[in-house]
């Protein structure tokens, strides 16, 4: 119990501690915070559950009004605006990528958790964005799609580095990875 | 780092209960989403502006301050729906975000995050009847905020030793040691929290 609840903090923190460095720099020298990274993380090492909670922790101090989010942002504001869809996703993001992990096992950590983290970091989060905006704008599904499209070549990128941060931890620290343990 | 977004300044919404805001915030929006008339729509965003007002000038420069994350995204919609030749319907859409994201701001500036925390810890009560016991939620918050800045810094330093030692930009692999640091406490704050509990007990 005492280990879940360090583990679901930690990761809802290390969350948003991304969000506040920016550690990824385009080619064109522009730097990209990297939040969905910690989603992608939190589910490939805690697993579905822990890993889930972790995201809706922070998703829940964002709605209470503490800034979080890259940029300083937070408060309930962010939960009533277009891209609502995206946040809500987060969780359910982290929980997918940490599910895909419990049951590839099988497959090698890099290839597992790349997977893992398009499927729950990528596909998963987009959908719910994409339907959130599809509810409140007046567009069409295509046009949204479009509207979108501009930034998954960065979540590919996010998704990339999750994959080799998990190979690395099941390489040198495999007791951290608990999504393979359990 | 902002560790809420609180005002300083003290309004009158601050004495209003946090369930009595939160309900009212809830049922504006359902009607705000359902309104289509221009007309309806530009009152209701001026009596928004003067709700903000009310406390004076400076909390009306605070809000308007807390709205600047949203708009650039408000302005990418409003474009979109001007090229897509639907310019009315995106005028009215964007003023509709931006009176349901004032007043949820609103809400948020006026309610102290342990009375947010608070009725939080109300609203999950029940879930104790069905086995769902969630008193760990103020501990958890507790533990997220004061990890938050101890990673940041942490993270600040791993920027700094990297640049220390090249010319390039720091990149991702400054993410692996920092998913260290968090697996780390995370194991130290667990057995904190065991001996704590043992000590209690």
């Amino acid at each position: 119990m005492e280990r879940n609840i360090a583990y679901i903090a930690l990761f809802a923190a290390l969350t948003a501690a991304l969000g506040f460095i920016p550690i990824i720099t385009l080619g064109f020298g522009v730097p990209i915070t990297a939040q969905t990274l910690g989603v992608m993380l939190s589910g490939c090492i805690l697993g579905a559950w822990r890993g889930g909670l972790a995201i809706l922790l922070l998703i829940i101090l964002v709605a209470l009004g503490v800034p979080l989010l890259a940029g300083g942002r937070g408060g309930l504001g962010l939960f009533l605006s277009p891209s609502a869809g995206f946040l809500i996703g987060w969780p359910v993001g982290a929980f997918v990528s940490g599910l895909i992990m419990e049951r590839s096992k099988t497959l090698k950590p890099l290839l597992s958790s790349l997977i893992a983290s398009i499927i729950g970091g990528i596909l998963v989060i987009y959908t719910s964005g994409v339907i959130g905006m599809f509810v409140v704008l007046d567009q069409t599904f295509i046009e949204i799609l479009y509207l979108v499209m501009a930034f998954i070549p960065g979540d590919m990128i996010k998704a990339v580095i999750s994959g080799m941060i998990v190979m690395l931890l099941c390489k040198y620290r495999p007791h951290s990875v608990i999504s393979r343990n359990g | 780092m902002m560790l809420n977004l609180n005002s300083p300044i003290k309004t009158p919404y601050h004495g209003l209960a946090v369930s009595l805001k939160l309900i009212l915030l809830a049922l504006t929006t359902v009607y705000v989403y359902q309104l289509e008339t221009p007309l309806l729509l530009a009152c209701l965003f001026i009596i928004t502006l003067i709700l903000n007002l009310i406390p004076g000038k400076d909390f009306l420069k605070l809000a308007i301050r807390n709205l600047t994350p949203v708009i650039p995204f408000m302005v990418f919609i409003l474009i979109w729906h001007i090229i897509t030749a639907a310019w009315l319907s995106g005028v009215i859409l964007l003023v509709k975000f931006l009176i349901v994201i004032t007043l949820a701001n609103l809400v948020t500036m006026t309610s102290r995050l342990d009375d947010m925390i608070a009725f939080l810890e109300r609203l999950v009560q029940p879930l104790k009847k069905i086995g769902l016991d969630l008193s760990f939620l103020g501990l958890a918050f507790g533990l997220v905020l004061r990890s938050v800045a101890n990673l940041i810094a942490i993270g600040k330093k791993l920027n700094l030793a990297w640049r220390s030692r090249s010319l390039k930009r720091p990149t991702w692999r400054i993410v692996f040691p920092l998913v260290c640091s968090a697996l780390d406490d995370a194991d130290h704050v667990a057995d904190a929290i065991k001996a704590r509990r043992s000590n209690t007990s």
